[in-house]
């Protein structure tokens, strides 16, 4: 350590990179009211859009679009646009907090970086030496970003000897693994400029995507029909031609249905599939959808209209407009997720969009690399593997095949490297976890089944939150680190999942002692003494490394306000190459999924509760209640505490059907009881023609009001290890207003325990429940 | 000359940024150091319309500021002559050296344009006159991620609707080559 200097002062200076301060950022320029405006990378959500930021006196002004940028052209989203409220937030924790009285007390005090590292090192050194490197745990949330960041937690978590896991439930990873798998890669670039038929599938651009709302709506004005389906008639399905209303969790029924009237009718594209898939003819699925399955089930349009509730003639007309389209591009989303179906539901869908003709060509869904190529034991997985060979440069879909110690979804690892979360919590509940590590993730609010979560985080012995609040999860520390904002990192981004570039997020501000997730890895790695692989504090050091096989340099980034591009965008790249997935063709039916014993093509499978999969249950609770995204203001459960986002959605309200609330004697703002067999919550309601009479929404992310508490932990894809915790049965009541304003879990009473009682007996479940009552 | 707004609902899906780069560009409350949930001014709102008997567009969003009337009933009430017409671009504005906070201009208006702060003053949406004179659009405008807020001189932004739809009529995609003079 350089003599006199705090691990602070010295951690700030290189998580600046080789520049020293906003002034003499990359490519800043200098404006008549003495800011200097710095172009830099939003990290509102991950759509990782270019942005500017207005920097003065190390306080952010302001920020804006980027005319010219291809994503936005010029615009933000409104979180975006909020990043000044965002970085100088007085909510924030500013310094290293160190727990103070009882365990779990919630009670901290402010200490130094230096007095921080040295305890942490000192833990997670203790563990290892008592315990093994698998007592270690690292778990990651969205607050500190993908890419590159992941890249350095894991360069750490190798070096200790263990995986990293999430820290809430894998959503994106189960489409990206199934897509790998089927056809190599994601088409998840919808060719807009072109498309005669852009179809949006559980996926809310208003809410995740909004900088590309114009060339949307463009499609559309120049003459493309916009079709969205969605249980929810909102936002974009406002602006839409054609609104097809599924119910949550039955999306496989209609993509099943779709393919069922392509086959039948001989719609789809016989010189594709009898050249590039592994079903030439297209004899197993034709057997498999008339009926020819283990179910034994003809996934016939009336069928399915009868589970999802599309009319059958809908469904045979939108089939067969899709199908007969040359260019008609589906984008899909989160939607998709939080159900036990989602493999299959996303398998049927990249088969539709194959046998017709739609993958990686003009006006459909284009492949685009996720990554840059990287270095590929950037991540030190040669500390873990000690046989490892790199076979060549890691992008995203050709991560070294590796299945952590401890993992049972041997089919997760396909995204990257990763500790399932069922996995994570087990160890927890096992009692193996004896320091924890979490990073941007607030797994007590975000996982279902909080009273379950909050129990197995009280086993770990010494649990470290790096965080910017001092979250839920935080409040259970024993030791709190002040992470970064975006604003205050300098990081590449390429995780934006449509366009292949590279560009460059600057630290322009420093707030508090707030540093990067990235630097404190650093920070850490050089305390336990890995100094040669952790052999500098300046970041642009890792940022080169990792980017080594690109060719692309820190430097090189600062000097390219608009990025740099990696790889092509160009269609039908299969004609050369052929697919990255077995065989090189399009797996039709599943090579991977047969081997592991899963089925090879796509079978109906329930979302856990339904009317129709527990019947006895809906005589009690006749509601679908489902959960998602709580609006375009918000990210999960982040920036609640943003006033101008806050302001536009100051509290969570159930969306109930207009005319049930009116029959339920229920008016907009009034109280509701919401409960489902695991819980119940109240919550005031919002009474709208957007969704059906006997579903209710609940939208994600209020601790006061948490879904979570009514969702399904119990039941996981034995694939993809997802929980089925977006939807389940449900029913409500008008109720009275809490006594009290409601606080995090405190209007919320579980019934049972859940998962922990499933495995380990009823002890435990009660376990859970006294947790809660001490809590309430 | 008069400049006025467009709105476009069918290229609404609600996202809420013209309202954010309102508050940003004119750096209204609420602000960091107060409580969330606390109101502030709102230049600029996203109107939510449901209509239950609409099962083709149950709900649709309206983007409303001020209209900068032709003939403004918040001038022709204002006890003080606080607000006035600007001759450049034809913006609805307020002096607030005059105003005195009476609110007899939030009764007149028909859109709820006028807003008060915790001065008691009125402030209200300006068409971001600041950056008209620099030359760029209103800040909702520029940060429309829809493209549905347009902004220009009268004439113009209805002759961009009459080239749009005579763009349509003829099946011809965007951007609209028509010109209208």
């Amino acid at each position: 350590m350089a003599e006199g200097k705090s691990i602070f002062e010295i951690a700030d200076a290189g998580a600046y990179g080789s520049a020293t301060s906003a002034a003499t950022a990359g490519c800043a320029v200098a404006n008549a009211d003495g800011s200097v405006t710095v172009p830099t990378v939003c990290g509102g959500c991950h759509s990782t859009c270019q942005m500017f930021a207005d920097v003065k006196d190390g306080q952010v002004l302001r920020s804006h679009g980027v005319p010219g940028a291809f994503k936005t052209d010029g615009v933000l989203c409104s979180k975006g646009l909020a990043a000044s409220q965002i970085a100088h937030d007085p909510r924030r924790v500013l310094y290293p907090m160190r727990r103070v009285g009882e365990k779990h007390s919630g009670k901290f005090e402010r200490i130094s970086w230096d007095e921080a590292i040295a305890e942490l090192a000192g833990k997670v050194k203790e563990a290892v030496a008592a315990h093994g490197p698998w007592s270690v745990q690292f778990l990651r949330g969205q607050a500190c970003g993908w890419g590159f960041t992941y890249d350095m937690t894991q360069r750490l978590a190798h070096c200790v000897g263990t995986e990293v896991g999430m820290g809430a439930s894998e959503c994106f990873v189960p489409r990206a693994i199934t897509e790998g798998m089927t056809y190599g890669g994601m088409p998840s670039f919808g060719d807009l400029i072109h498309a005669d038929l852009v179809i949006y599938w559980g996926l809310q651009p208003s809410f995740s995507k909004a900088p590309m709302l114009g060339k949307i709506l463009d499609a559309r004005d120049r003459g493309a029909k916009l079709v969205v389906i969605d249980p929810l008639h909102f936002h974009l399905g406002a602006c839409a031609d054609q609104f097809i209303q599924v119910e949550p969790g039955t999306d496989l029924a209609l993509a099943l249905a779709m393919l069922y009237v392509v086959v039948d009718e001989g719609l789809w594209d016989r010189e594709f599939v009898d050249r590039y898939t592994n079903d030439p003819g297209l004899k197993r699925l034709s057997e498999h959808l008339a009926g020819g399955n283990r179910l034994g089930i003809a996934y016939t349009p009336e069928w399915a209209a009868s589970i999802c509730g599309v009319p059958a003639d809908v469904i045979t007309a939108f089939a067969h407009e899709y199908a007969t389209t040359p260019r008609a591009s589906i984008a899909t989303g989160h939607g998709l997720e939080g159900r036990v179906n989602v493999v299959q539901t996303t398998r049927a869908i990249c088969i539709l969009r194959s046998i017709t003709g739609h993958l990686d060509r003009e006006g459909c869904d284009l492949f685009t690399p996720k990554s840059p190529p990287r270095n590929p034991n950037f991540t030190l997985i040669d500390h873990v593997l000690p046989d490892f060979e790199p076979a060549g440069p890691t992008g995203m879909f050709h991560v070294p095949p590796y299945n952590p110690a401890e993992s049972h979804y041997p089919l997760l690892f396909g995204g990257q490297g990763l500790l399932p979360t069922p996995d994570s919590l087990r160890m927890m509940h096992e009692g193996k976890t004896e320091v924890c590590i979490v990073q941007g993730a607030n797994p007590i609010v975000t996982q279902p089944q909080p009273p379950v979560t909050e129990a197995a985080f009280k086993k770990i012995g010494y649990l470290c939150v790096i965080d910017p609040y001092l979250s839920e999860t935080a409040r259970l520390a024993d030791l709190v680190l002040p992470a970064a904002t975006y604003l205050e990192r300098t990081e590449p981004e390429w995780f934006n999942c449509t366009f292949p570039e590279v560009t460059l997020r600057q630290k322009i501000a420093t707030v508090g002692e707030a540093l990067p997730d990235t630097q404190i890895m650093i920070e850490l790695g050089i305390a336990l003494g890995f100094t040669e692989e952790f052999p500098t504090h300046d970041i642009s050091y890792y940022i080169d490394e990792d980017l080594k096989p690109s060719g692309i340099t820190y430097e090189q980034l600062r000097e390219s306000p608009h990025g740099v591009t990696f790889g092509s965008l160009g269609a039908r790249g299969y004609e050369k190459n052929g697919f990255r997935s077995p065989g090189g063709v399009v797996n039709v039916w599943s090579e991977v999924l047969d081997a592991h014993g899963f089925d090879p093509l796509p079978n109906w499978e329930d979302s856990s509760e339904s009317v129709r999969s527990k019947p006895e249950l809906a005589a009690e609770y006749p509601y679908v209640v489902f959960t998602g995204r709580s609006g375009p203001m918000y990210v999960h459960e982040q920036r609640r505490t943003i006033p101008w986002l806050r302001e536009m959605q100051p509290e969570g309200r159930a969306m109930v059907n207009t005319r049930r609330a009116a029959q339920l004697g229920l008016k907009d703002g009034d109280w509701a009881r919401i409960s489902s067999p695991r819980g119940s919550i109240l919550m005031k309601v919002e009474a709208t023609p957007i969704l059906r009479e006997d579903w209710i929404y609940v939208p994600g992310g209020w601790a006061d009001a948490n879904y979570n508490y009514l969702g399904i932990d119990d039941d996981l894809d034995p694939i993809s290890s997802q929980a089925n915790y977006t939807a389940c049965l449900g029913k409500i009541e008008k109720a009275e207003p809490p006594c009290q304003p409601a606080s995090a879990g405190g209007s919320a009473s579980p019934k049972r325990g859940g998962l922990l009682s499933r495995l380990f007996g009823g002890g435990a479940g009660k376990a859970s429940a006294s947790e809660e009552g001490k809590g309430a | 000359m008069q400049y006025a707004f467009r709105f476009d609902s069918r290229r609404c899906a609600q996202c809420f940024a013209c309202e954010v780069a309102c508050k940003s560009a004119h750096d209204l409350r609420p602000h960091a150091q107060e409580v969330p949930g606390t109101q502030g001014p709102r230049y600029r709102s996203v109107v939510t319309v449901t209509d239950p008997d609409n099962p083709v567009h149950p709900i649709q969003y309206v983007s409303m500021a001020c209209m900068h009337c032709g003939s403004p009933d918040c001038m022709a009430v204002c006890p003080t002559k606080a607000i006035y017409r600007d001759p450049e671009f034809g913006a609805v504005l307020v002096d607030r050296n005059k105003c005195i906070g009476c609110r007899y201009c939030s009764w007149a208006c028909e859109f709820g344009a006028p807003q008060f702060d915790r001065d008691g003053l009125m402030q209200k949406c300006d068409m971001c006159i600041d950056r008209l004179r620099e030359g760029k659009q209103p800040a909702c405008v520029e940060n429309c991620c829809g493209g549905a807020i347009k902004f220009g001189p009268v004439e113009q932004v209805e002759g961009d609707v009459r080239a749009k739809a005579a763009c349509q009529v003829l099946k011809k995609g965007l951007p609209a080559k028509a010109l209208h003079s």
